[in-house]
């Protein structure tokens, strides 16, 4: 007896294996949606070669999300891809076989992953070893990888940013050619408000300057900040 | 023949005791245990396999063992006082435990289950089981002394094991997780097939604090394209196909004599 693989497309009909990911924004740009992989996911399909698929496809949810750079493509593309093929290579290899005997007499069967369950039965009528493979259709659908070395991490969280007081004033005086020269600066305090656990937290993000430019041409001012009306 | 505790049981010759209990206490009407149909809240994640496994009739002198963490082996076999020290395997199977009663038992201890025939090439089933509750198959003592011993393997306890506060940061491993899951459930014989780093790493999926423990280690071998087994020696193993594949072929190279009496691998070749 010896046991070899066939082609799982007789077996199962399974054309790929696919994985399920959600996306995860990436650009630290609240405002960015993606248009290409609506809505916020990608499907990674594996499929092994034409001769040796069926027809349908079995899709797995995934906790591994996909990260996104901009509109077209993801961080972590390659990783996730992978990961597809190695679970799919592997989720297909374990139905390639399957049988079903039973042998006389009782036996020490070795236990293998390959055998759904070993039965032995001892009576007057028939005293026999069993040994059978998982149901062809025997899987899991939720998986629960995780791609931590891509991760992204800060401000790519679904928050939305405003400002609000206080508004700072500065004046920088330094020398540009032979001239004593004071820069002007304003600066608006940036906030984000996010949710955190299902609580709405707002948290100071940094301070934006707004205007950044030599003051107007003529007599320098003389002195103190150059005042720019609060909108 | 067959030994439970290295006491002799019974060969239901005729068929007439598997029929008397089918008839009179029926396993389908008083389940020797309850398995559960979902796999619970905090498991919800995880889900369980596509499908569920009704229980499967019953039947006596079987033994079944089963792939897999979260199903134990079992079987159903007949005692009778007139050659089995029943007293014996009851005093083994059921010892004291320090956190019973005084005077009161409380832990369940493994006791070996022999199936042997003489004419096997040398092959037998012994492992180490435990023993429910025997029933008496008669209302009146002393008439007839037959007793429904039913036994399970270590799987069984399994479910009483919990991970703990088991929650996951950027450094678990499938190999930490593993380990965690396998340590909570006291598997003193542990082991895994390499897993490929393409696999990556686990996640927050698998924060489940206090969950029982056999659901989740089968996820993690699903997760990273293997299965467990439990061997006979109680040892644990998480196989890649590879693994289980040879495991079968070799043991079948070891034992060339052993016959075939019905089915084959589905799909051969040529028909």
């Amino acid at each position: 007896v010896s046991f070899s693989p066939r082609l799982y497309g007789a077996l199962t009909n399974i054309k790929n294996v696919s994985l399920w990911c959600q996306g995860k924004n990436c650009t630290n740009d609240p405002t960015f949606t993606t248009p290409p992989v609506a809505p916020g996911g990608k499907l990674f399909s594996y499929q092994p070669s034409a001769a040796s698929g069926g027809a349908y496809g079995e899709i797995f949810k995934e906790t591994a999300l996909f990260y996104l750079s901009d509109l077209t493509s993801g961080i972590n593309t390659q990783t996730l891809q992978a990961l597809c093929d190695i679970f799919g290579q592997d989720f297909l290899a374990w139905r390639q076989l399957s049988f079903d005997e039973v042998f006389n007499h009782i036996l020490g069967m070795a236990q293998s992953g390959l055998i759904d369950e070993t039965i032995w039965n001892y009576n007057a009528l028939e005293v026999i070893t069993r040994i059978f493979t998982y149901p062809p259709h025997w899987s899991i659908q939720e998986l629960g990888h995780f791609d931590y070395a891509k991760d992204c991490t800060g401000t790519a969280l679904p928050c939305h940013y405003y400002y609000a007081p206080p508004n700072l004033c500065c004046s920088v005086t330094g020398t540009v050619g032979a001239t004593t020269v004071t820069t002007v600066k304003m600066y608006m305090s940036r906030y984000k408000i996010c949710l955190e656990d299902g609580r709405l937290v707002s948290r100071f993000v940094t301070y934006d300057p707004i205007c950044d430019c030599p003051p107007p041409s003529g007599s320098p001012p003389i002195g103190g900040a150059f005042m720019f009306p609060v909108p | 023949m067959i030994t439970l505790d290295n006491q002799p049981l019974m060969i239901d010759v005729t068929g007439e005791l598997e029929e008397f209990i089918v008839k009179f206490i029926p396993t389908d009407q008083y389940l020797p245990w309850l398995r559960r149909s979902w796999p619970g809240f905090g498991n919800a994640g995880l889900t369980y396999p596509t499908g569920m496994r009704y229980e499967p009739r019953f039947k006596l002198n079987q033994f079944r063992w089963p792939t897999g963490a979260s199903r134990w082996a079992y079987g159903h076999f007949l005692a009778d006082v007139e050659a089995c020290n029943l007293q014996k395997v009851i005093n083994d199977a059921f010892g004291t435990s320090s956190n019973a009663p005084p005077g009161m038992g409380g832990a369940y201890n493994p006791i070996p289950l022999v199936l042997d025939t003489s004419d096997s090439g040398g092959e037998r089933l012994n492992v180490s089981v435990y023993l429910m509750p025997p029933v008496p198959l008669s209302g009146m003592r002393g008439v007839n002394g037959l007793y429904l011993m039913t036994v399970v393997d270590q799987r069984f306890f399994w479910w009483y094991n919990y991970v703990g506060l088991l929650q996951i940061t950027s450094g678990w491993t499938w190999t930490s997780l593993y380990s965690w899951v396998a340590s909570s459930i006291g598997i003193v014989s542990f082991k895994t097939d390499s897993i490929d780093p393409k696999y990556l790493q686990p996640s927050t999926m698998f924060n489940l604090p206090y969950e029982s423990a056999p659901q989740i280690l089968d996820a993690i071998a699903f997760n990273v394209g293997q299965r467990v087994i439990r061997n006979y020696d109680g040892s644990v193993y998480c196989q890649n196909y590879t693994t289980a594949l040879k495991a079968l072929n070799d043991d079948f190279k070891t034992h060339p004599n052993r016959i075939k009496i019905a089915g084959d691998q589905r799909f051969p070749d040529k028909l």
